[in-house]
């Protein structure tokens, strides 16, 4: 059924049908194609390499590992060597050459259990500073790692007590706009989310909400960090403004929900527009919302400190494009428009959304 | 409104244009003729009872359109529909350019050298781990998670023998503080049994007994655990004072970069205390850093001028700085051999030394300034009758006139020079810059030479009125300068021959 509003499309170009668990995908910066992270059906982790060929996709490599693959990263390394990142369902953390899968460039034991969500920053050339590997696994410890540093993490944030630790779900890079400045936020399964500073190496802000967060991206890694968006279970997300911090109240907060009623498993940023971004449902679908900033973004209160005004968010596009959830998503950072998902039906998908240089 | 001919019902001939007859248009009824038509619907009507329901054959966008566009809006929505499919030809299209462009460019990254890789900044200094912070701020939210954990650890023996010894209200709260501690930034090392304050009458531990505790065990040199109790006095509540206390403690053990941080924090609570600056020099002194030592110790002085410790501290660290620093006030004064003008060189070290003492500040001694001063008078004298030893003509008037004044009040050398110089060459020496108190000087010595050399004196003022501008200068002259010239030449024997000329010369001084 053709589209007859004026607002972005989003279309399947390409859907390819695997034999296995789609954990993640992701694109090889400045190429057309993807790497593929999952589980095959023995329970062994698999990485599959594709190219986008006109109107299909070129399975160029695939490789079997021990351990079934969680989530991977390329935002620690550099343009010429493309390297991998991956955490797996066993707490390793490796580096891959995407040319030589055969061994891995680095490898660690970075985890008891496995590895949940990772971030990478500072390697590509935009950004400042190292480049890092944040990891954050089931049991609760948020760590980061450099890839020239064997065996220990750079910086650790680990519970109190082991007895009161709760899986880390989700963690993201951001603010990192000079050498030393950098901030992790991570989002736990009872709905903490906490701000950790890498140049202090405490917490600098903490919240909670009212369920557990499966999904927490800054808009942008290597700016003042500007905004946060957290999405939770049962279809809530919030959109955290970062610009100003209230003594009290921390960061100001937007909360939207979602039609679907769903979990939302992640949230993905473009990386052409921090404005937009893409949320996951659970029920199979892909909302793209557009966040407007209000005129004032912040404004002086009662004592005269100043808190963060949110403007707001509207849907732009929402399309149902599976039957399980889409847990994979990734925007190509070359191509406006252009993304690769996977769902849980073992199914792999390019996705192309129109019209968002216009929205 | 108008209806495209496909969107109309089937049969329906409205708004068209007039067609062949009902019976011959196949095409209206789907291929079967008319008559068929109608046999298969009384057929139908026949068998169901019923007209049969009409069905749209086509279910489309087009009919998705109508439904939509029932107004003018239709005409947009096509409009609409048609420009998301350009729009999506074009993206497409778009995407088989961008795809050939960045497999050229992953071509070329891939065959790039590994030197052209940036620079990496250096690995993260490691920051002490810090553990997660204690449960979140707002209590409704989280504490159901605390102190359902504290509810299954809690041991009701325990808690019944406790409540005998009237322990356990003490001993829960200090341990609820304590998880808070590991978030602030407290020294590292801590002592492995952690010192707890013992309650006698069972008051809650607060910042002020905390610290008084550490006070006590600091007398007992058990300085560790002095620096738990402090810490544990900041995290209740952070004073300058707790702060000194722990600096102090962390000089005693040696760490002295801890206890320059803490110093510094009890000044940034109050910038008055004596002490935090105090003990902030010495952690600067042990550390090497002299100049910001002096600095602390003098502010600490100047907060408490007449505490005898301090200015101590003071002149120790400022001995150390110099020292460090090798400077060396000057020990050695130059001694230079007087001759002719050495009781002047005395009086002018003397007006020196009195100048000198009025504008002392008290940091250099007097003598050394007046002595410097004789010393230099004392060269220039020597050097002054080098130059008298040898004399040399003159060839400009600046020449003459440095000499000139250099002689000071000495006529005979001044009388020696204009001997020395010859009188013709007087008006190229002086050009036209021959000063009205020069001249007038020039003349005074010749007053005292004209006895023993009248001709040179007679050259010498016939060649001073070649001077350039004498005339000018003859007329500006003050009346006591006309008689010192009228003296010379009264003083002057007239010669015999040239009488004519001399007396015109005469005449063009003006006497």
């Amino acid at each position: 059924m053709a589209d007859a509003r004026n607002a972005p499309q989003i279309l399947q170009h390409v859907s390819k049908t695997l034999t296995c668990t789609i954990y993640d995908t992701l694109w090889v910066p400045s190429s057309a194609r993807f790497v593929l992270l999952g589980s095959s059906a023995r329970s062994t982790g698999t990485i599959q390499v594709y190219e986008l060929q006109g109107n299909d996709v070129n399975k160029l490599d695939e490789v079997d590992k021990q351990f079934s693959f969680k989530c991977g990263t390329f935002g620690a390394s550099d343009l010429v060597n493309r390297q991998l990142a991956t955490g797996d369902f066993k707490g390793n953390l490796q580096i891959w050459d995407l040319e030589r899968l055969g061994y891995p460039v680095y490898h660690c034991k970075a985890h008891e259990t496995i590895i949940n969500a990772i971030d990478g920053v500072g390697g590509s050339g935009l950004g400042f500073g190292a480049p890092e590997i944040v990891t954050g696994s089931r049991d609760g410890r948020v760590c980061v790692w450099d890839p020239r540093q064997k065996d220990e993490p750079v910086s650790s944030f680990e519970p109190e007590r082991a007895d009161a630790a709760r899986d880390c779900w989700t963690v993201a890079f951001g603010n990192s706009y000079n050498d030393e400045e950098r901030c992790v936020a991570a989002g736990y399964d009872n709905g903490d989310i906490k701000l950790f500073d890498l140049r202090t190496g405490s917490v600098r802000w903490q919240t909670t909400v009212r369920n557990g967060v499966c999904g927490v991206e800054f808009d942008r890694k290597d700016v003042k960090m500007n905004k946060l968006v957290a999405t939770t279970l049962e279809a809530t997300f919030h959109v955290y403004d970062m610009r100003t911090h209230h003594p009290e109240n921390g960061y100001s907060s937007l909360t939207e929900k979602v039609s679907h009623g769903t979990t939302i498993w992640g949230v993905k940023h473009l990386p052409q527009n921090r404005d937009i971004f893409a949320v996951l449902g659970g029920d199979g679908s892909v909302s793209i919302y557009k966040y407007s900033y209000p005129d004032q973004r912040s404004m002086k209160d009662v004592d005269g400190k100043s808190y963060g005004v949110l403007g707001q968010v509207h849907l732009l596009s929402s399309k149902v494009l599976s039957t399980q959830p889409i847990g994979a998503f990734g925007w190509s950072p070359d191509k406006e428009g252009l993304a690769v998902l996977g769902s849980f039906d073992q199914c792999l998908r390019v996705g192309i959304v129109t019209k968002l240089s216009k929205s | 409104m108008f209806l495209p001919a496909y969107l109309k019902k089937r049969g329906s001939a409205e708004g068209l244009p007039r067609r062949a007859p009902l019976a011959a248009r196949k095409s209206c009824t789907g291929g079967v003729g008319i008559g068929e038509e109608r046999a298969r619907r009384c057929a139908y009507r026949q068998e169901h009872g019923r007209v049969k329901k009409h069905r749209w054959k086509y279910f489309d966008f087009r009919v998705y359109v109508y439904l939509l566009g029932c107004g003018e809006g239709a005409m947009d929505a096509q409009k609409q529909i048609r420009e998301n499919t350009q729009e999506l030809h074009d993206f497409l299209r778009g995407l088989q350019d961008w795809e050939k462009e960045v497999k050229n460019k992953d071509n070329e990254l891939k065959t790039k050298s590994q030197d052209q890789v940036k620079e990496l900044r250096p690995v993260r200094e490691k920051k002490r781990a810090q553990a997660q912070a204690a449960p979140s701020v707002n209590a409704a939210k989280h504490t159901y998670d605390y102190f359902r954990d504290k509810w299954d650890k809690f041991d009701v023996d325990a808690a019944l023998r406790e409540v005998d010894e009237e322990n356990e209200q003490e001993k829960v709260a200090s341990k609820s503080k304590e998880n808070d501690y590991a978030a602030k930034g407290t020294p590292q090392t801590f002592s492995n049994e952690a010192v707890q304050p013992d309650f006698e009458k069972g008051s809650l531990p607060d910042a002020v007994t905390e610290k008084e505790l550490g006070n006590e065990l600091f007398k007992e040199k058990k300085y560790v655990q002095a620096i738990e109790c402090y810490s544990r006095s900041i995290g209740l509540h952070p004073t300058a004072v707790a702060y000194a206390n722990r600096a102090m403690a962390l000089l005693k053990i040696r760490r002295y970069e801890d206890a320059e941080m803490d110093c510094s924090e009890a000044i940034a609570l109050d910038d008055r205390y004596t002490k935090a600056y105090a003990r902030r020099g010495t952690a600067r002194r042990e550390r090497d850093k002299l100049l910001g030592a002096v600095e602390d110790f003098e502010f600490a002085l100047r907060l408490e001028p007449h505490n005898k410790d301090l200015q101590k501290q003071y002149e120790e660290a400022k001995a150390l700085y110099e020292k460090k620093n090798a400077y060396r006030p000057p020990e050695d004064k130059v001694t230079l051999q007087v001759q002719r003008s050495s009781i002047k060189a005395v009086n002018g070290a003397e007006s020196m030394k009195k100048t000198s003492s009025q504008t002392s500040n008290g940091k250099q001694p007097v003598k050394d300034e007046a002595a410097m001063q004789a010393s230099t008078i004392r060269a220039a004298a020597t050097a002054m009758n080098a130059v008298t030893q040898h004399m040399v003509a003159p060839k400009t008037s600046y020449e003459f006139e440095t000499l000139w004044r250099g002689f000071g009040d000495d006529v005979g050398t001044k009388a020696r020079l204009l001997k020395l110089m010859d009188p013709n060459s007087l008006p190229k020496v002086f050009r036209d810059a021959l000063s009205a108190t020069l001249m007038v000087d020039i003349i005074r010595t010749l007053d005292t030479m004209v006895n023993e050399d009248t001709v040179l004196v007679a050259q010498v003022l016939d060649n001073l009125t070649k001077v350039g501008r004498f005339s000018m200068t003859i007329m500006c002259l003050s009346h006591n300068d006309k008689s010192v010239i009228q003296k010379l030449w009264e003083k002057l024997p007239a010669p015999v021959e040239d009488l004519e000329k001399w007396e015109a010369l005469r005449k063009k001084y003006r006497v």
